[in-house]
């Protein structure tokens, strides 16, 4: 496939800073366009679907985790309600769209964003668990990637 | 500050951007209105700056009668853009500015308020245009200012002076106290809780590292300072006016309000901003930090300030998906890339601190 995606895009930044640029009068405008090349580089776009597709199948991994980690105790499931029966119908990372995939890791980012302020209860309501601190630094590590 | 600089007339002809004639008619029906009799204001030059992301700066010259005789006026017109990355009290900015005109604070002067929009269509405020240059990179090896090393470094000083300076203004005899919102017994925990509401207000899919950051926040609130300050928001180089290798004026005030003076040095000092903030081996955090203590006898407890600089970060990638969620609606007219770069960043600098 030729041009790439990536191809395409740095060539449409070549243009904008050779051609198009030189010929903007006005300087508010001039500062936006540098501001569209910049945002146009920042983008890895032959792999935007492939990366997305990796985040979604670890994030689902990790999410496994932390449903065995709520089972693993009784006492854990009624602080997280309804979370593990979420965590249990967790979507597929093999979409066959970028949408499909977009809208399984806004599935998933939904769960773990509910995780993190339930899990911050759990753990000040229970000082003494060093599992829930340990889970907490898997997520944090998992996001910090 | 001094009063404006009377210049001869230019008579430069308006620029031609879109909308301008019709912004710069407002704008000269506003000046008429705001003028005494008989001073006949004409603007020229209005044009958009290629600045400001939470306010819309249109530079232009303005000539009137002074005692029968025109005079011309340098002067910047700060517009509400139509869509922002920070809400703030409309006119907040202007009354601040006018408290701390009688204050050691290097402020720009200014004019007069169209609070409402009702002339100029979006609130604005039209505030005095000084000569120099603001940029982010003043202090870096580039050198863009062209101050050479030796001014770099007494620029940098000069930046926390102007800092100290800030903080050790009575908010009680200024009125300041009165004019701001009180940020309760814990300035943190108020910030805080401003940011995850911004945070609530803005997402526009959910964001699990942002919630994991802010559930760290709140379980490591530092105690309240000794002392409320007026704190600017977002004191970096980028708002600092240069003219002739020194500071003029502090910029940008819209995130201006009551709190910690750790605010201010978190944002300052924070890890994602050390190569535009300092000068390796000549003006490093801790010069920062010493030098500060001197001039304002604050101290700076390192925990506290850890807390300080995480939610700098935090906030910082709350105004990016604003930024996001402008740009995803079609509102505003500044591109975005996810933020998802800062989020590592802010998790990373929390894994940091927990040591690990």
């Amino acid at each position: 496939m030729r041009p790439t995606p990536a191809e395409t895009i740095a060539g449409v930044r070549r243009i904008l800073r050779d051609v198009v640029e030189p010929a903007v009068a006005s300087e508010y405008a001039r500062t936006r366009l540098r501001e569209v090349r910049a945002v146009l580089a920042q983008i890895d776009w032959d792999n935007a679907a492939l990366d997305l597709r990796r985040r979604v199948a670890a994030l689902v991994e990790l999410l496994g985790e932390v449903r065995a980690w709520i089972e693993a105790d009784p006492a854990r499931r009624p602080g997280f309600g309804d979370l593990a029966e979420r965590l249990a119908r967790l979507p597929d990372a093999d979409q066959d769209s970028f949408a499909g995939l977009n809208e399984a890791h806004a599935t998933c980012a939904a769960i773990a964003a509910d995780l993190a302020d339930r899990l911050a209860g759990w753990a000040r309501a229970h000082p003494g668990d060093g599992d829930a601190r340990e889970l907490w630094l898997r997520l944090a590590r998992h996001f910090a990637r | 500050m001094s009063a404006p600089t009377a210049e001869p007339a230019t008579g430069e002809p308006a620029a031609a951007d879109p909308g301008t004639g019709e912004l710069a008619a407002a704008l000269e029906a506003f000046l008429r209105s705001r003028l005494p009799d008989g001073a006949e204001p004409r603007i020229s030059g209005l044009h958009r700056s290629g600045t400001g992301t939470s306010r819309e700066n249109w530079p232009f010259d303005a000539v009137w009668n002074v005692d029968g005789r025109p005079v011309t006026h340098r002067l910047l017109m700060r517009r509400d853009p139509s869509a922002g990355v920070v809400e703030t009290g409309r006119d907040a900015e202007f009354w601040l500015l006018r408290r701390l005109a009688g204050t050691p604070v290097p402020v720009p002067e200014v004019y007069w308020l169209d609070a409402t929009g009702e002339f100029l269509h979006r609130p604005t405020m039209i505030v005095k245009r000084y000569e120099g240059a603001a940029h982010r990179a003043v202090l870096r090896p580039a050198d863009p200012l062209s101050l050479g090393a030796d001014g770099q470094l007494a620029l940098a000083e000069q930046i926390c002076e102007a800092l100290a300076r800030l903080h050790l203004v009575d908010v009680d005899a200024t009125g300041l106290r009165d004019e701001l919102e009180d940020p309760g017994p814990n300035p943190a925990e108020h910030e805080l809780d401003r940011w995850v509401r911004e945070l609530d207000a803005q997402e526009i899919e959910p964001q699990p590292a942002l919630r994991l950051a802010a559930a760290w926040l709140r379980d490591h609130l530092p105690p309240p300072p000794r002392t409320t300050v007026l704190v600017h928001g977002d004191f970096r180089p980028a708002n600092v006016l240069v003219r002739d290798g020194r500071l003029e004026a502090v910029l940008d005030w819209e995130l201006a309000h009551l709190g910690d003076p750790l605010d201010d040095l978190g944002w300052y000092t924070a890890p994602l901003y050390a190569k535009e903030h300092f000068i390796p081996g000549r003006w490093e955090p801790a010069d920062f930090l010493r030098r500060y203590t001197e001039l304002t006898g604050f101290p700076v407890d390192p925990e506290a300030l850890r807390f300080w600089q995480i939610l700098s970060t935090f906030r910082l990638a709350v105004i990016a998906l604003t930024g996001v969620r402008n740009f995803c609606e079609g509102r505003g007219d500044r591109p975005a890339a996810p933020a998802d770069a800062l989020t590592r960043r802010l998790l990373a600098d929390i894994l940091a601190a927990e040591g690990t």
